[in-house]
């Protein structure tokens, strides 16, 4: 494919094309990592330049022996890493019987699941809070991951159940003619076909869960359970912020993801499914 | 109806990874309920941490049947995780919070009383002038206040040499004739913290209020008076109109201030005694001074930190023993980033430089608690709406301030 | 398995009949625990209260603005969103790219980093006096003076947008990117076949192909923009003077008051507005998806 957005010889424009998408992209985070690199003075220089003037490995020094970052980068992945798998288990199940299965009330249900997603996670705050505490999962990250849920759940419930219903049944069907029973139908046709589209659900809530503070800074009290965004405000006291550090920190929490996320590209593309859907 | 190979491995890793989930629940569950019950927990903020380690052990030496359990928050986290916790009923048995948002806890009656604390060995009047007071309703002393400051006048010498201005101004007038004669090229006169926490804003427009003849009263609600609002206002949003407080206001919070003095940018401010610290270990000119007001000293807004005691602690007796050692003299004297509370833990050197003097005599001399009623609180953002009308140049001193006392009496009212 | 002799044109959708009861169960007890619960503890609190809420908010003299500002931001979030995220989803398609897994991987940086961070380097970007774009500007001559994005009432409350945008574009390439690779390339060559060229391939294969996708794209960000106050309350904390309040600002202004009655007032109001995004997704999902059929 990919001819339609520019044919043939537009080699050169398509590059110039990627060159604007990441100028947009990477401009401004130019800003942070460079800033990583500056003395405290060099940051609010003025007149302002993009390059430190001295570079310096101190932030860094900064975050991974003075604060709690390495760790609750761990704890970030952990809970992001939960909520993704957890919320993929339950959704493909709701996704897929909301898709298939014609039952009544089933509209309504699947609205009423999508309302979730729209309430203010202030309001749900103080409720989920006592849940958890009751369950006596405070300050674990595992109780954090269930509280997470709540954000990523509805919505990927939705993704899911539109991804399914593209496919064809006569798709599964086949496969059940084969011999096959229906969960076999489900591994070896829904499954690989979806895979990008379920793959890009998991990297949605993951980095919902990723983002998250305000959960995470009231469940969380000890560094064996705090994640990132909360771990970063280490950096700042009631007079201060040392951008420095959060810049470091910053960038140590951004490149693990990056890497993981170039790692995970082939199912992104859906390079397995190739020819699945062919028809 | 065979399975195949990769149906039996999905399946079994969705089963695997919920039995693990499921077991990792049960495990934590029974952790976590067995802990040991005789414990006193302290929240306690990261930049207290180190020293409180060194407190509670020797605590504990003192009193060898209670331990404490010291848990790590953040300034920026402490507020959320407080309220939370107050309102669940799950709460820890002493927590180390701003002053400003006491009195919003223990009107929902959700703080222990401190009173019997206070005696002999901590007299009230050892606090700062009407400190005490401020936390204490209807008899009840709801916090025990440890750390304690105001603003005073920063200033940059070299560029009041350059501008030829031998004193810091002492009053409103000097103030604004010597701002004006120091914004020149790069440099302003001063500059206002619009960005950033409203409240930082709205501090300094009370600090020029209560200067200009507004009170707050022992029940910590401001008592405005127009003419001190205007007078306020016009200081404030009318300067950065005028020019000779920084344009750049709207974009600067107290850390942005602070980075343009070290400058050279921003010739003089209000602000507080960590940012001299700061200056000092830069190597940057600095020197301090009273707070102009209308005639002469102006006043100082107090604000700090305290101890409070969850009404909900299941261990209030252990609890208010710990408070009662973190308020010794010598424990506040350690425990604090601005000033100690006590007058009498004040006496130790570090407090006593030359640029803490102007500080320590706007605190004994010239300052009052700020508000914090909580009614005061939720007027912040109108108010500091009205302020930024006026820097704006869309309303006149006048209008806003009208606006300002309209908003107050409606929040009081109710 | 011979699934590939299934002609594409049979495609039907027969739904099974029956209660597929284990399925949704999970996800079912986790939303209604964790999310009915409060909407409906939230509608109770507004009625307990006596509307009292309701009116103080809807009696704030900027609420119009207010309002109207929520309006503004979410429209423009979401238009832009969607504009960025689909152009680059379709240039990171193209086959005369090298190294597309790095340059998939780059694009993601924007909503990978810390929201705190991202909203703090476009406040320095942005700044007035400091700031460097506006430099950049002044230096190229695009413009005469300092353009002041973040304290001019006028542009503000674009400016901020500009950031969202920038943060939630990512996401939109992410979703699709995914569609798109799910569609089959036989489609593209018998539209060319037929004659068709880029833009009415563009129109007439592509865009159908992913509209539920767009759709949940659209959605989500509606959805985020009517939440999110991080953008707006590091970079300008819903200044000057209220020009980039909305309404998750007064929530959670609200909140930090420890003001209840008031914080019920505004969740329920931004319930509603988000109800109506998600009925009317619901609806077009619905038609979508009955077409198909």
């Amino acid at each position: 494919m990919k001819r339609f957005v520019l044919r043939g010889g537009s080699r050169a424009g398509i590059w110039v094309l990627l060159a604007m998408l990441m100028f947009w992209s990477l401009a401004p985070v130019a800003v942070m990592v460079f800033t990583s690199f500056k003395p405290r003075s060099d940051i609010f220089a003025v007149p302002t330049t993009l390059l430190p003037q001295t570079w310096t490995w101190d932030n860094y020094a900064t975050v991974f022996t003075d604060s709690s970052m390495p760790r609750a980068l761990f704890n970030s992945i952990v809970v992001g890493g939960l909520v993704a798998v957890a919320t993929l288990i339950f959704c493909f199940s709701a996704g897929y019987a909301l898709a298939r299965y014609r039952f009544r009330g089933s509209r309504p249900l699947a609205l009423v699941i999508l309302l979730g997603q729209v309430v203010p996670l202030t309001v749900v705050l103080l409720p989920l809070y006592q849940f958890v505490s009751r369950l006596q999962l405070l300050d674990t990250t595992i109780g954090l991951a269930f509280a997470h849920l709540a954000i990523t759940v509805p919505l990927v419930t939705w993704m899911v159940r539109n991804q399914i219903a593209a496919i064809p049944v006569e798709l599964e069907e086949a496969a059940q003619i084969d011999g096959g029973s229906r969960f076999d139908a489900v591994t070896y046709i829904t499954l690989p076909v979806c895979a990008p589209g379920l793959a890009a659900a998991g990297m949605f809530a993951f980095l919902q869960s990723w983002h998250e503070f305000l959960f995470a800074s009231v469940m969380t009290s000890s560094t064996e359970a705090r994640t990132a965004p909360v771990a970063l405000t280490e950096f700042s006291n009631e007079f201060n912020v040392d951008w420095g550090a959060t810049m470091a920190a910053s960038v140590v929490l951004t490149l693990p993801i990056v890497l993981l996320f170039v790692l995970m590209q082939r199912y992104f593309v859906g390079g397995l499914t190739g020819g699945a859907v062919k028809g | 109806m065979a399975v195949k190979a990769r149906t039996g491995i999905f399946l079994g890793v969705a089963g695997l990874t919920v039995a693990a989930i499921a077991a990792t629940v049960v495990v934590n569950v029974v952790q976590n309920s067995s802990g040991d019950e005789d414990v006193v927990t302290w929240w306690v903020p990261d930049w207290d941490y180190q020293t409180a380690v060194d407190l509670v052990a020797e605590f504990e030496r003192q009193h060898p049947d209670i331990s404490v359990e010291l848990v790590q928050t953040t300034g920026d986290t402490v507020a959320n995780r407080t309220s939370v916790a107050l309102d669940s009923g799950n709460v820890p048995d002493v927590i180390t919070e701003s002053i400003a948002r006491v009195r919003g806890y223990a009107d929902k009656g959700q703080l222990a009383d401190l009173s019997g604390l206070f005696g002999e060995d901590i007299p009230a009047d050892d606090f700062a002038p009407g400190l005490v007071d401020s936390l204490t309703i209807d008899g009840a002393t709801y916090a025990m206040p440890y750390r304690w400051a105001t603003n005073a006048l920063i200033y940059n010498p070299e560029l009041f040499e350059a501008a030829g201005i031998e004193e810091p101004p002492a009053t409103w007038d000097e103030f604004v004739e010597d701002a004006r004669a120091l914004t020149s090229g790069d440099a302003v006169g001063t500059a206002w913290p619009v960005q950033g926490d409203p409240s930082d804003l709205t501090l300094r427009f009370l600090e020029f209020a209560v200067s200009g003849g507004a009170t707050i009263n022992g029940d910590g609600i401001p008592e405005l008076t127009e003419e001190s609002s205007r007078a306020a206002v016009e200081m404030i949003g009318g300067a950065i109109a005028e020019g000779w407080a920084s344009p750049s206001s709207f974009e600067l919070d107290n850390t942005g201030i602070r980075e343009l003095f070290l400058q050279g940018r921003v010739a003089m401010y209000p602000g507080g005694v960590f940012d001299v610290d700061e200056a000092q270990a830069q190597g940057a000119p600095v020197a301090t001074a009273p707070l102009p007001g209308p005639e002469g000293p102006g006043t100082g807004l107090g604000v700090g930190w305290a101890y409070v005691v969850p009404e909900a602690s299941s261990h209030q007796d252990d609890a208010a023993e710990l408070v009662r050692f973190l308020a010794r003299p010598e424990s506040m004297a350690e425990l604090t980033l601005t000033f100690p509370a006590r007058t009498s833990a004040s006496e130790d050197a570090r407090f006593q430089t030359p640029e803490r003097v102007a500080y320590a005599g706007q605190l004994a001399e010239h300052s009052v608690p700020a508000p914090n009623d909580p009614r005061w609180t939720a007027s912040i953002q109108p108010v500091h709406d009205q302020i930024q009308e006026v820097a704006l140049g869309r309303e006149t001193p006048a209008e806003a301030a009208a606006n300002i006392q309209r908003i107050v009496d409606q929040a009081f009212a109710e | 398995m011979s699934v590939r002799n299934i002609p594409a044109g049979a495609v039907g959708r027969r739904r099974k009949a029956g209660h597929p009861v284990a399925l949704i169960v999970p996800a079912l007890l986790l939303t209604a625990v964790l999310m009915i619960v409060p909407i409906v503890t939230t509608v109770v609190r507004v009625v307990n209260d006596g509307g009292e809420g309701l009116s103080r908010l809807f009696d704030m003299p900027n609420i119009d603005t207010v309002l109207l500002n929520t309006l503004v931001w979410t429209v423009a979030a979401v238009a832009g969103g969607m504009v960025v995220g689909c152009f680059g989803a379709l240039v990171l398609q193209s086959k005369h790219l090298r190294g597309v897994a790095l340059w998939r991987a780059l694009v993601m940086v924007p909503w990978i980093i810390p929201g705190v961070v991202a909203a703090t380097i476009w406040r320095w970007t942005l700044s007035t006096d400091y700031g460097i774009l506006n430099q950049t500007l002044l230096d190229l001559g695009v413009i005469g003076e300092p353009v002041r994005w973040l304290s001019d009432p006028d542009v503000v409350l674009w400016a901020v947008a500009l950031i969202q945008i920038w943060v939630t574009a990512p996401f939109v390439m992410l979703m699709v990117s995914a569609a798109l690779s799910g569609i089959p390339e036989e489609r593209y060559e018998a539209a060319r076949l037929d004659g068709a060229g880029g833009r009415a391939i563009l129109w007439n294969i592509v865009l159908p192909a992913i509209r539920t996708t767009t759709g949940i794209c659209v959605l989500t960000l509606a959805i985020w923009a009517l939440n999110s106050f991080t953008i707006i309350y590091v970079t300008t904390s819903g200044g000057p003077a209220g020009a980039s309040t909305i309404l998750p600002i007064l929530l959670y202004q609200a909140f930090q008051n420890g003001d209840q009655t008031l914080v019920y007032a505004v969740a329920l109001v931004q319930l509603l507005i988000g109800a109506v995004f998600a009925v009317l997704f619901a609806r077009t999902m619905r038609t979508d998806l009955e077409e198909q059929s």
